[in-house]
């Protein structure tokens, strides 16, 4: 016994603060006695067989097996990603530089703009 | 009675009402005094007792004997204990439970202690579930680890970690409220 519970049962000590009315317990059975509902004539629960029951449990066991066998296969058979994806981030990457470059054309041409007057504008910053 | 005989004498539909009065008679009072500790209320108590033996009633041929018979009778009992805590959780907000444990019971004829008891009380019924069950199962019950497990199905270990842990929020609750 601890520190904490010696101090809980110093105070307090083990006896129950709670009372009972008098004849409580002999009228608690006549009572319930005359309420008891019809008992039904459940069949009792029937369990698996035992055999049953490790059948259940082989083949539940098997087809996890079998799921983790047909990822393992599917994971090794896949072909590597890497190349195809970066082909085709390269290739975004020239369309996007392309696209920039197309979006200034217009800008210049919006404005009225030539390369001459760009340059100068830029190379007095 | 043993418990075979007793399971025995409620199975046969011949003398199974006779067969139930004396389980009644046998254990209503340990059974009582288990819920009680949880409840708190006589009235509350009465009627959680009621419910406990009409299920042992409805569901005594399904009793297989894995377990002792009183093990299986206090399993139904805290079950059906903390349900009802649940039930009368949902219909009052926490605040007023708690905050007014300690006054019911000052105010309650069926209550013997001072405030001390009272406040005993509140601070074992603001306890989470498992811990108050624990709790009084063992302190005022004076039940053994082993034979706690067997009702809630859970670890001895953990039942003593359960158990420390109510002892230790008890005396923390006394040293904010002292």
């Amino acid at each position: 016994m601890n520190e904490e519970e010696k101090l809980i049962l110093e105070k307090f000590g083990k006896d129950t603060p709670f009372k009972v009315p008098d004849g409580f317990f002999d009228d608690f059975t006549k009572d319930l006695m005359a309420k008891l509902p019809e008992q039904q004539e459940n069949a009792p629960k029937k369990r698996p067989a035992a055999i049953i029951r490790r059948m259940s449990v082989i083949i539940t066991s098997a087809a996890v097996f079998i799921g983790v066998c047909i990822l393992a296969v599917s994971y090794l058979l896949q072909k590597p990603e890497q190349p195809v994806v970066a082909k085709q981030a390269k290739d975004n990457h020239i369309e996007n530089i392309n696209n920039t470059y197309n979006s200034i054309d217009e800008a210049a041409e919006y404005t009225m703009l030539d390369n001459e007057d760009i340059y100068a504008y830029v190379s007095e910053r | 009675m043993k418990d075979d005989e007793l399971v025995r004498l409620i199975s046969n539909p011949d003398t199974a009402t006779k067969g139930f009065e004396i389980l009644v008679i046998q254990y209503r009072e340990q059974l009582y005094w288990k819920i009680r500790h949880l409840v708190l209320d006589h009235d509350d108590a009465s009627d959680v007792l009621q419910n406990t033996f009409i299920k042992v009633w409805k569901n005594i041929r399904n009793f297989e004997g894995k377990s002792a018979l009183s093990t299986w009778l206090y399993r139904i009992a805290i079950n059906e204990s903390l349900d009802f805590i649940r039930r009368q959780k949902k219909k009052i907000s926490t605040d007023e439970i708690e905050g007014s444990v300690a006054n019911r019971l000052l105010a309650d004829e069926y209550f013997d202690g001072d405030e001390t008891q009272a406040m005993l009380q509140d601070a074992i019924a603001s306890l989470p579930e498992v811990q108050r069950t624990v709790f009084t199962l063992k302190y005022y019950n004076g039940m053994k680890y082993s034979d706690i497990s067997k009702i809630l199905g859970t670890s001895e270990g953990a039942l003593k970690a359960s158990y420390h842990l109510a002892v230790k929020k008890i005396t923390e609750y006394f040293k904010t409220h002292d």
